[in-house]
């Protein structure tokens, strides 16, 4: 049930004149996973710091989850979640080391078992309130950060099967609403909403609706797309054509690679001033 | 024996919201109402017919959805919906007419948007406290009645796959909730009725949890039950799954319809006349006596002076279903 394939995801720093980013958790979206991401970042924030840098890197892109106990949601906590001061303290750790913290706070239907019992209020008028709550949370708590990363990824049309027995679907514009209102209320605190990007209908209904002020990544790198995937598009190529497609129409992408290859064919095909960078993954 | 006919009060029980705006897209519209659909002229012309001496539908079962206030959740209410007084009133008036008057909430998640914001809550602490809420509510405004249907139907990814909200429950949780209705309602001292259509589901694992407690009603409006010998693996049911659960011991109230299943004219599909009386004499020959307890009718349409033909064909085919099954002439 708990997959923990740890790992840490960079940005590399080759991307020129790009953001550089990392993504520190564990599992690969398992969503039992979530607390011990979040423990493991405030246990081994210096280290991860240390790791990051080595990577050539300096932001980490943190899975928070429910390892957060947050203010205005106490109830979501568990017995193990960190208290502000503590993240903040940890948040404060990898500054001085020189690592940004940027907060991922998933919001997909198919990941979101940290929210408690609010994962099975998706859609709801209640849950939007909470998310719009843990947002300001997660800006507050974190400093401040330039993004806000908010996941949105595995949530379409064909659904993963949850333990729990419960399944949720977003589809087409609830989906999009749904996605475009997170990031507004990131946008409404200062910083820059950032997200997987897997839109499971097509290009064409993606960019007729979506907000291109928001940073957009691969959910996997190239070198994991999977023909027949059904959350990846189906060639490596087509995930190069798709970031290259969203970038020349204003979106801003973070390529998610595995590699100076990955990395140089993403940069080769995507204007200069909508690519932020590429992410990475290194192992802790 | 019951003889069941279903009456819409509410009738949000349909696609809340279409996935794109442009409907041209997709097959289906939004379809919730923000006010009662329910004519009083067609309810109370509908009342009249199944009070008729002669009448052979005997149960009238509810679907009361978002048509009356609950007392402890108003919220769900739309404009028109009954006071849960003058719903009480009807009960009592159609029960002092000799008819036995059941309730039904769907409580399917492809059937349950009259819940309102609730309908996206399904299995949260909210839901159950919700569920059990208006449960106790309809229990008391129904007078404590014999059955109390809870629907059940078409909770699957491939009837939901049309809503942009698409949710559906599978497994343990499925069968808990179910476990959750039933011990709600027979708090009230009745008994959980439900539709038994598997479905997708794995057909072994669906009959070894179904409950024994409840009255079940696995429908099919197939307008033939002759050389159908396994269920097919679909919502439809074939013949043999009536006599498939009486053999495993689920006591039946078999259910048909006069939708679907007529041939297409352009004015839209005719009636289905077939269907109720063939279910009928199949199960007489294929179900155990002492598992048949009945049979029930689901006309599908809302109440009102339009849909009236369909209820009163309903009707109409009750009255000779029931006479064939009971061996007379006429009816």
């Amino acid at each position: 049930m708990i997959n923990r394939r740890e790992f840490v995801y960079t940005m590399s720093a080759a991307a020129a004149g790009g953001t550089m980013c990392a993504f520190a958790g564990a599992g690969d979206g398992e969503i039992a996973a979530a607390f011990v991401r979040g423990a493991d970042f405030a246990r081994d924030a210096k280290l991860l710091a240390a790791r990051v840098k080595a990577a050539g890197c300096r932001m980490a892109v943190v899975d928070v989850q429910d390892f957060a106990k947050y203010p205005s949601h106490p109830e979501i906590a568990t017995g193990n979640s960190l208290p502000p001061g503590k993240v903040a303290a940890a948040v404060a750790a990898m500054k001085a080391a020189g690592v940004d913290v940027v907060p991922l706070l998933d919001f997909a239907s198919s990941n979101d078992a940290w929210l408690g019992e609010y994962d099975r209020m998706v859609c709801s008028k209640k849950y939007e309130a909470v998310v719009h709550d843990l947002i300001r949370d997660a800006y507050e708590v974190f400093g401040r950060p330039k993004y806000i990363h908010i996941g949105f990824e595995r949530d379409g049309r064909n659904p993963r099967k949850p333990d729990d027995g419960l399944v949720i679907v977003r589809q087409g514009d609830l989906w999009m609403r749904n996605f475009a209102k997170a990031a507004d209320w990131v946008r409404e605190t200062g910083a820059c909403a950032w997200a997987w990007f897997d839109y499971p209908w097509g290009l064409g209904d993606f960019l007729a609706d979506c907000p291109k002020d928001v940073v957009y990544t691969n959910f996997r790198p190239l070198a994991e797309a999977k023909t027949g995937d059904q959350f990846a598009p189906a060639s490596k190529s087509k995930v190069a054509d798709q970031f290259a497609t969203i970038a020349k129409k204003g979106c801003l992408v973070v390529p998610l690679v595995k590699g100076d290859e990955e990395a140089a064919a993403f940069r080769g095909r995507i204007p200069a001033g909508n690519f932020l960078g590429t992410m990475k993954e290194v192992a802790l | 024996m019951i003889w069941a006919m279903m009456q819409h009060l509410g009738y949000n029980m349909w696609h809340d919201e279409a996935i794109w705006k442009d409907k041209k897209r997709w097959k289906w519209s939004n379809f919730c109402l923000d006010r009662m659909l329910t004519s009083e002229v067609s309810w109370n012309l509908r009342m009249q017919r199944l009070m008729e001496k002669g009448s052979a539908v005997n149960t009238l079962v509810i679907d009361v959805g978002e048509g009356v206030v609950y007392p402890s959740h108003p919220e769900i209410a739309i404009k028109g919906s009954w006071s849960a007084e003058k719903l009480n009133a009807e009960v009592k008036r159609l029960k002092a007419a000799g008819l036995a008057v059941v309730p039904k909430l769907n409580f399917s998640t492809c059937h349950d948007f009259w819940l309102g914001d609730y309908a996206r809550m399904i299995s949260s602490p909210t839901y159950y406290k919700v569920v059990s809420e208006i449960i106790a509510d309809t229990l008391e405004i129904f007078d404590g009645p014999p059955y109390f249907h809870i629907g059940m139907d078409e909770e699957s990814f491939l009837c939901s796959s049309g809503n942009a909200y698409c949710v559906y429950r599978e497994g343990d949780l499925w069968w808990h909730d179910i476990a959750f209705y039933a011990k709600c309602i027979e708090k009230g001292n009745c008994r959980p009725w439900m539709f038994s259509n598997p479905g997708k589901r794995d057909k072994k694992d669906f009959f070894a949890n179904l409950p024994k407690s409840f009255l079940h009603s696995p429908w099919s409006y197939s307008q033939s039950f002759e050389n159908q010998t396994e269920p097919v693996d679909s919502d439809h049911l074939t013949g043999n799954i009536f006599a498939l659960m009486s053999d495993m011991g689920f006591d039946l109230a078999p259910c048909g319809s006069v939708w679907c299943g007529g041939s297409l004219t352009k004015k839209g599909m005719s009636l289905n006349v077939k269907n109720y009386p063939n279910l009928a004499l199949y199960c007489k020959r294929r179900v155990a006596p002492e598992r048949l307890k009945g049979f029930f009718m689901v006309p599908w349409c809302p109440s009102t002076t339009g849909s009236d033909y369909r209820f009163m064909a309903a009707c109409d085919l009750t009255d000779v279903a029931r006479a064939m099954f009971e061996g007379r002439d006429s009816v």
